[in-house]
């Protein structure tokens, strides 16, 4: 610090008034009482010990008030030393020393440069006082009201501004966010002002010095606002975060002022600490809004596990970008074969233009679905100016301004896409495709997901219809082959049992024995026959087959089965089976005297429900054979529930769709 | 040729018999043996329609219909055959290579006058189901007079 620095530092350090009059006060008094003192002694050693007692004396009053009354009471000293000291009013001339001068100079001399120093090193300890309180409030992450609010008077203070300002640059605008002044009239500090475009991009970091010091150099709208606040002249600095122009500190003074560089480095000092908060803060935010995001996609992802339907997933996605993005209205679109665009799920925050879910619109025109659908590429539409298509002008007329999407691709081909709006036309951020493709990959897992289900559902049971038929391609073909020609052989053996002659001896019973030997094995392939396709079910239909199943049940059964009209054949293998495993389960396991079955078409749902008065506590699980059941219903779309507390017995409720 | 009416005492002249069966080696071989055992096959029908045909024209005191006639249904002709009421309905009776416990349910829902199995098709079972059908039919009419 030079002496020049430290003597500006002491015109504008302010110290507490009581402090200041003290300081006055001894300036005056101080040296007339010394000069008094010293006035009867006459020798040179008590005249040395006059400048020394001054000397203690400024440096006093320096520590005490700063370097203006420090001086004054040099000077005072000094004129009243020559003065008193020399004739006419010393009379006793051997008291005249005349080597006397040189010591009077050193003592002027000495008395400057230590009452500088003290002041220079107390303006420097008060700066850093200063600097450490508002970085205490940093570092306890005080609010950030209250940390403006703090810089403003502590630069007001060090500094000997009468005005003090902080602004934030919010895209095109200045904000302010906090002021200190020295008098109570306050310069506007919470206002906007339209800042000079570029203004604050222009500036380099290497011209983020003070700007000096007529206030013209400052953004012309806000210094119009301070001349008209009285403030003629002022000093500004920029305020840099993460190595961006993030605000502005102003100093300002009433008076023509010439900041000195001590109100620089005060202003440098404070911006460069609030830049330093202030990147922190926003890497902080940052952090937070990385871990808000990473938590709203964990969310959706689980659903995706979690094998929800694709609509749950559609609709927690609008939700999760709608928040994440802070817009007001998000939608997910599936484009359709036959060239237009359907709504699949939409959010919207608070009031607003909606966006129907089953919306269907052709593609075409200026938006972004069709964008989206030409390029297979996030896009943007900054502005709604120009924009067609009925979705999109209804936004824009509802107040939108900006847009942004991303596309979904499931397996390569694109599939939909996820758009938001904002009303505020500055709440796109930059990442906002990025933030959205995120969310369109889950969406695509799900989509993939749920057609991979869809097709193995449809192969599941495709492959179950298949083996179906074949059973009861077995089954006729074992009836119209074997079982016709067996019959045929056995009337035939009967006739030649019948034309026997009496007296043929054993021939007659021979042939009978043949005859009784056929009908055995035809009974024993029919039997095999049933057990491969039951033929009353594919040539009666349910109703009759249950009935069947009822009458060979060896548990007595409940029928309850009104007049069911044949049904697809899938769904009546099915029932057929489900029946049957439950009967043979009954029989097995539970020792029920009783089953009841009933089966119902209600709607487009066949209701299968077998309920026995057994043991119950069946596995929940359900057995191997029931495993396979479910297979079954499950490949039809349908569900199937077993309940069986112990000693309760069994209940089973099935629901099978009639179309798939 | 007789007509449908004017039959039969029993045991004396055979039936007049159609059977509809798909397969024609069942079909031959059944008609060995009824005839064998004194009843008139009047013909033989493969088909639905064709039966339907001769029925018409033969006019048969009893049609024997398989139940399984290939792609058709034998309960649907059997349905059609056995006009309930019509007293110059012939009695239907249905035939199946099947069990009747694999098709009571079939046999209990059609109606037809009864049921013989294939393999075990005489001239004796089909005299006894025709017997009891005239004797319910006689019940149902006398019932009916009654009302």
């Amino acid at each position: 610090m030079s002496v020049l620095d430290g003597l500006t530092s002491a015109w504008v350090r302010q110290r507490p008034i009581a402090l200041q009059a003290v300081a006055w006060l001894l300036s005056v008094i101080g040296p007339a009482l010394l000069t008094l003192a010293a006035q009867p002694l006459h020798s040179a050693l008590l005249q040395g010990g006059f400048l020394f007692a001054a000397l203690l004396l400024v440096i006093a009053i320096a520590v005490v008030g700063g370097v203006r009354p420090a001086l004054t009471a040099l000077v005072l000293t000094i004129v009243a030393r020559v003065f008193f000291f020399t004739p006419p009013f010393i009379t006793n001339r051997a008291a005249i020393m005349p080597p006397n001068m040189i010591s009077v100079i050193g003592f002027a001399i000495a008395g400057v440069a230590v009452s500088m120093l003290i002041a220079s090193l107390a303006q420097l300890a008060a700066e850093q006082a200063a600097l450490r309180r508002v970085a205490t409030l940093v570092a306890h992450s005080a609010p950030a009201q209250e940390l403006f609010t703090a810089a403003a008077r502590e630069v007001g203070q060090l500094s000997g501004a009468d005005y003090v300002g902080l602004y934030r640059y919010e895209e095109d605008e200045l904000a302010g966010l906090a002021a200190w002044s020295r008098t109570a009239r306050h310069f506007p500090a919470a206002g906007r002002w339209s800042a000079v475009l570029g203004f604050a991009r222009s500036l380099t970091p290497a011209r983020r010095r003070v700007q000096k010091p007529n206030i013209s150099g400052i953004h012309q709208p806000l210094a119009e606002d301070a001349r008209a606040h009285g403030v003629r002249s002022a000093a500004s600095v920029q305020i840099m975060a993460t190595g961006r122009p993030w605000g502005l500190m102003l100093a300002g003074s009433t008076m023509k002022w010439a900041p000195p560089p001590c109100a620089e480095r005060c202003l440098t000092s404070f911006a460069d600490l609030l830049g330093a908060a202030m990147s922190g803060a926003e890497s902080r935010a940052g952090i937070a809004r990385l871990a808000e995001e990473q938590m709203a996609l964990r969310r959706v992802a689980t659903l995706v596990a979690r094998g929800a339907p694709p609509e749950a997933v559609f609709t927690a996605v609008t939700q999760e970008t709608g928040q994440l993005l802070q817009v007001q209205i998000t939608s997910m679109i599936r484009y359709e074969s036959d060239g237009t665009s359907s709504i699949v799920a939409s959010w919207g925050a608070g009031a607003g233009a909606s966006l129907p879910v089953g919306d269907r619109e052709p593609l075409g025109g200026r938006n972004l679905v069709t964008i989206i659908s030409e390029t297979s590429s996030p896009a943007r539409l900054d502005h709604y100016d120009g924009v067609t298509g009925a979705r999109v002008e209804r936004l824009a007329k509802a107040g939108f301004h900006a847009g942004v999407g991303a596309p979904i691709m499931v397996q390569g081909r694109l599939w939909g896409a996820v758009l938001a709006a904002s009303i505020d036309k500055q709440a796109l951020s930059p990442d906002a495709e990025a933030r959205i493709g995120s969310f369109t990959d889950l969406v695509a897992t799900a989509v993939s997901n749920a057609e991979n289900l869809a097709e193995l559902t449809a192969s599941r049971a495709r492959v179950l219809a298949a083996a179906d038929e074949a059973r009861r391609q077995i089954e006729r073909d074992l009836h119209d082959g074997a079982q016709q020609r067996l019959v045929s052989l056995t009337l035939a053996v009967r006739d030649a049992e019948a034309a026997v002659p009496p007296a043929s001896g054993p021939l007659a019973g021979e042939l009978a024995s043949v005859a009784d030997g056929l009908a055995g094995v035809l009974d024993d392939l029919r039997e095999l026959a049933r057990g491969i396709h039951p033929t009353v079910l594919s040539d009666g239909g349910l109703a009759p087959a249950l009935k069947s199943l009822a009458r060979r049940s060896i548990v007595p059964v409940e029928l309850d089965v009104p007049a069911i009209e044949r049904l697809p054949e899938p769904v009546e293998v099915a029932a057929y089976y489900v029946i049957s495993e439950a009967l043979t389960n009954a029989a097995k396991h539970s020792n029920a005297s009783l089953v009841q079955i009933g089966a119902d078409v209600a709607g487009n749902v066949l209701h299968l429900h077998v309920a026995d008065n057994g043991a119950g506590g069946a596995d929940p699980a359900l057995g191997s054979g029931l495993t396979g059941l479910k297979d079954r219903v499950e490949a039809l779309g349908g569900t199937i529930a077993v309940s069986s507390p112990a000693g309760a017995g069994t209940s089973l409720d099935a629901d099978l769709p009639l179309a798939a | 040729m007789r007509g449908a009416g004017t039959c039969c005492n029993a045991g004396d002249v055979g039936f007049g018999l159609l059977v509809v069966d798909d397969n024609r080696s069942f079909a031959d071989c059944a008609r060995a043996h009824l005839e064998r055992q004194g009843e008139r096959v009047l013909g033989v029908a493969g088909t639905s329609a064709e039966a339907i045909k001769l029925v018409a024209e033969l006019r048969p005191d009893v049609v024997l219909v398989d139940m399984a006639l290939g792609d058709e249904c034998g309960l649907d002709l059997a349905q059609l055959l056995a006009q309930p009421g019509c007293a110059e309905a012939p009695v239907v009776i249905l035939i199946s290579a099947y069990s009747p416990y694999d098709v009571a349910e079939l046999i209990a829902a059609s109606p037809a006058a009864g049921f013989v199995p294939k393999s075990e098709l005489s001239s004796d079972a089909i005299r006894q189901i025709v017997a009891s059908s005239r004797r319910a039919a006689a019940g149902g009419r006398l019932a009916w007079n009654n009302h």
